[in-house]
């Protein structure tokens, strides 16, 4: 953890100082939460209301949380396991099973989406992302858009390095197979 | 060329989402409106028993580890062999009775002595002679049953 973060910790564990220290983590870490969240649940508002829920999630956890990984870690974590419940419920409620197609009901009307504005080829790519298995979609995003080193990702996912380089393989792969098809 | 290069080439690290401007703004003013305010704890208090019970604890595991210790190097010591037992092994086995697997008549039941002499002896009067023994007037006569 770097110093910064130990002294963010120390306030946001101090009752008289954690308010203003919650403010300072919220702006840093946000953003990043945010894209997280949005990765995976596609839709701008239901990430929002996710990003709302982790942070609540976080504040009341905050005295749990020892400082052996880094606060971003720790953050992401919380941001990803509540997108994961979200599209467990929202799976359940439609009646999907995640193994036959994924979550690509998601990106059903992405292009009248207002707040998607990418061209034929990115939708084509979230579309074939949504379709995969859900710790090859997380694998995927971490890697391909964040450049994640993999040990980083290890600490957030709690898989091996050695797993996550699998899942990214396979990620890609089907990933090629779909725009293939698509192309045809 | 790879697949994955060509994905970079042609679609780059966007995902194509857009973040509107001041959403996470909202985000953060709705946060910090319904966070409930933190308790102030009171402090642990640690009694001095709490704070020495470590090392108490590592005392006695350490006292327990060098008692072991003491009794293996005893018994691995010592100069205990069949040629010369402890002393209370060679006592016990001074007290032993010796001689047949049946030991001494004192050791044997009434009907085992009375089963030994009708087995032996087919007239009284030769185990009167055998023991230098004279058995009593009402004794005289009684017969050694046949098995």
């Amino acid at each position: 953890m770097i110093l910064d973060e130990q002294a963010l910790v120390r306030d946001l564990q101090t009752p008289s100082k954690s308010k203003k220290a919650f403010d300072e983590l919220m702006r840093t870490y946000g953003e990043g939460m945010y894209w997280q969240i949005r990765k995976l649940v596609v839709n701008h508002d239901d990430a929002l209301d996710l990003l709302q829920n982790s942070f609540l999630k976080a504040w009341n956890n905050i005295d749990n949380f020892r400082g052996a990984a880094k606060l971003s870690t720790w953050l992401y974590k919380i941001a990803i396991n509540e997108s994961i419940n979200f599209l467990n419920k929202e799976r359940q409620r439609r009646n999907i099973s995640v193994d036959e197609e994924g979550d690509a009901y998601l990106l059903d009307n992405i292009e009248a989406d207002e707040y998607f504005d990418g061209d034929e080829a990115q939708a084509l790519l979230q579309r074939a992302i949504a379709s995969l298995p859900e710790k090859q979609r997380l694998v995927f995003n971490m890697r391909y858009f964040d450049e994640m080193r993999y040990d980083e990702m290890s600490e957030i996912l709690g898989t091996s390095v050695g797993a996550l380089k699998a899942s990214y393989h396979h990620a890609v792969k089907k990933i090629e197979q779909i725009v293939k098809d698509a192309e045809k | 060329m790879k697949f994955e290069e060509k994905l970079k080439d042609e679609i780059g690290r966007e995902t194509g989402f857009i973040l509107p401007e001041g959403s996470l703004e909202k985000v953060y003013a709705e946060v910090k409106s319904k966070l409930p305010d933190r308790k102030v704890g009171k402090p642990a208090i640690v009694t001095r028993w709490q704070r020495i019970r470590p090392y108490i604890y590592m005392a006695a595991m350490f006292a327990g580890i060098w008692c072991m210790m003491k009794v293996f190097h005893t018994v691995s010591s010592s100069d205990i062999s069949l040629e010369n037992p402890p002393e209370f092994v060679a006592e016990a086995v001074m007290e032993l009775p010796s001689g047949d697997t049946y030991g001494t008549v004192s050791d044997l039941k009434d009907f085992e002595v009375e089963a030994e002499v009708s087995d032996n002896y087919d007239d009284i009067a030769d185990f009167e002679k055998d023991f230098g023994l004279e058995l009593s007037p009402e004794y005289a006569n009684v017969e050694i049953p046949e098995n």
